[in-house]
């Protein structure tokens, strides 16, 4: 089946900041995570795949055909496409009807029916004014936009944050409903780790312009986890042979080490007398980002 | 560009209301104060269509809009196009609204008795061809001075370009002084086409002169921004 979005190879240079080799792709059915910390890069791989930007090197591929910023059938391939950018984007003038106006013109698929059914779950009256909504309302309505035109693929930077808890399970709910034809896909850049937890399939993390971990999310919280070391345990642990030389990642903190297991279970029948947590994407990230190599 | 001429047009509308406003207070005040209803008219022709270029080009740097706007099912020509239309619309409705407000006036003012008229505004001093001319004339200038700042807005962005179009502005009137002040005398050119101007219905000739040739440049310009938008990084 062909993927909603390969991206291959993708290089970007913007003065001091490069951006190279990433690989990333979204199939259908499938929520991809794109992880990182602030600058690293995730915002300039999205502004590529979305046309916004043109790559120095590699290719970007949506919906199985290659996307060169500016040409006819990108603009094709963009009405396949929903976009949350991190804030609301909407004219401050313009009232929430207005917005409806809009995308009834750019996209031949819009429906009013969803439009008028999503606006009314977040409470986006028709006469209010986009200067007057909060950031939580201006993300619901950008959502909404993005999901009335029935796109195949979501592109999400940042879509949940300024959300209250509740309003971002309310928009997780609608996310899965989206993916419930298993024919969809979301590429969804977040901090927030945690919603990833609840919705993404894969993880894909990004640090200093390079992909540092591209994984199923199962194998980061089901299979990995964090072994809570003395220092002496680290030692013991990296003697044993567990590891392969400088593939260990250790954080050492006021109270001990924390150390980065790729198989908890197996780490477990090792070292039995060592505690080993699950690990969440949160511990896998800062672990692999910031752990010391041993 | 549909796509983006119905964006720009809902922008807009909060503004199209108060400006209808504005602009008849600025009209009459005008027409008073120099005793010529058509220098009313062209002031309100000349300001609406530069006002609602800063408004647009200030709105699309507001919140990533104009960048969010390309992940929209439209292509940069479009964009840029679509721009270019949407002014061009905004021009020829301000034509018409400038002339409809200038004949309203005198329609108004030809019910009034001879005394009340204020000094210059009676309406067989304000022949329509002088009115027309103004109208169509303080456009077209305008037009042509949008035809310079669009492409650099495109370019650079609102906020950079407010500080290059005044320099490229002050480049050519230096350039104009420069030339005229060797070669042709203003004093003298300029009064022989105030009196051609003022010979049969030449001010209609004038106008549609101007309207060619302001329709030629910013044609061009369009051509000029679609190019340099395509360099745009976001």
């Amino acid at each position: 089946m062909t993927n909603l979005i390969d991206i291959e190879n993708l290089g970007k240079r913007y003065g001091d900041f490069v951006l190279t080799g990433v690989n990333l792709a979204v199939e259908p059915g499938t929520v991809v995570g794109f992880i990182g910390s602030n600058g690293a890069g995730k915002t300039t791989t999205l502004k590529a795949a979305l046309g916004l930007i043109t790559a120095d090197e590699g290719t970007v591929r949506l919906f199985g055909q290659v996307a060169a910023p500016g040409s006819a059938a990108v603009e094709e391939l963009k009405s396949r496409i929903g976009v949350v950018l991190d804030t609301c984007a909407f004219p401050s003038t313009c009232r929430v009807g207005d917005i409806a106006s809009i995308g009834r013109v750019a996209y031949a698929t819009w429906d009013d029916a969803r439009w008028n059914e999503l606006t009314a779950l977040f409470q986006l009256a028709p006469k209010k004014k986009v200067a007057d909504l909060s950031r939580g309302m201006g993300m619901k309505l950008s959502l909404a936009f993005a999901l009335a035109h029935h796109p195949e693929l979501l592109v999400l930077d940042e879509a949940t944050a300024g959300l209250d808890p509740i309003a971002r399970d309310e928009v997780l709910d609608i996310l899965r409903d989206f993916m419930a034809t298993g024919e969809r896909g979301i590429l969804m850049s977040t901090h927030i780790t945690s919603d990833l937890e609840k919705i993404a399939d894969e993880i894909v993390c990004v640090d200093n312009g390079r992909i540092m971990f591209a994984a199923p999310k199962d194998v980061l919280t089901d299979e990995a986890g964090v072994a809570r070391c003395r220092a002496a345990d680290v030692a013991a642990v990296l003697e044993a042979g567990f590891f392969a030389p400088g593939t260990a990642r250790v954080l050492r903190h006021d109270y001990g080490c924390d150390l980065l297991v790729p198989d908890r279970f197996a780490f477990g029948r090792a070292f039995p007398d060592i505690p080993v947590d699950k690990a969440t994407i949160e511990d896998y990230m800062t672990l692999t980002l910031k752990g010391e190599s041993r | 560009m549909k796509t983006m001429i119905v964006s720009d047009f809902a922008t807009l509308r909060p503004t199209l209301v108060q400006l209808v406003g504005i602009c008849t207070v600025v009209a009459l005040f005008m027409g008073y104060a120099t005793g010529a209803v058509a220098s009313g008219a062209a002031a309100v022709a000349a300001m609406t269509p530069f006002m609602l270029l800063f408004s647009l080009a200030a709105i699309d740097e507001q919140g990533g809009w104009e960048r969010f706007r390309l992940t929209l099912p439209v292509t940069r020509r479009q964009v840029v196009f679509g721009r270019y239309a949407t002014l061009g619309i905004i021009a020829v409705a301000t034509i018409a609204f400038a002339l409809a407000l200038s004949f309203a006036t005198l329609a108004v003012l030809s019910l009034l008795p001879a005394p009340v008229v204020p000094a210059g505004l009676a309406p067989a001093e304000n022949p329509p061809a002088a009115i027309i001319g103004g109208v169509v004339g303080g456009v077209c200038v305008i037009m042509v001075g949008m035809a310079v700042a669009l492409p650099l807005i495109m370019r650079f962005g609102m906020t950079k370009a407010t500080r290059l179009v005044p320099a490229v502005v002050v480049i050519f009137l230096a350039l104009g002084v420069g030339f005229f002040g060797e070669g042709i005398q203003p004093a003298g050119a300029l009064a022989d086409f105030m009196q051609w101007l003022d010979t049969g219905s030449n001010y209609l000739v004038a106008a549609a002169l101007m309207v060619a040739a302001a329709a030629v440049i910013y044609g061009a310009s369009a051509l000029v921004a679609a190019k340099l938008y395509e360099q745009r990084t976001f």
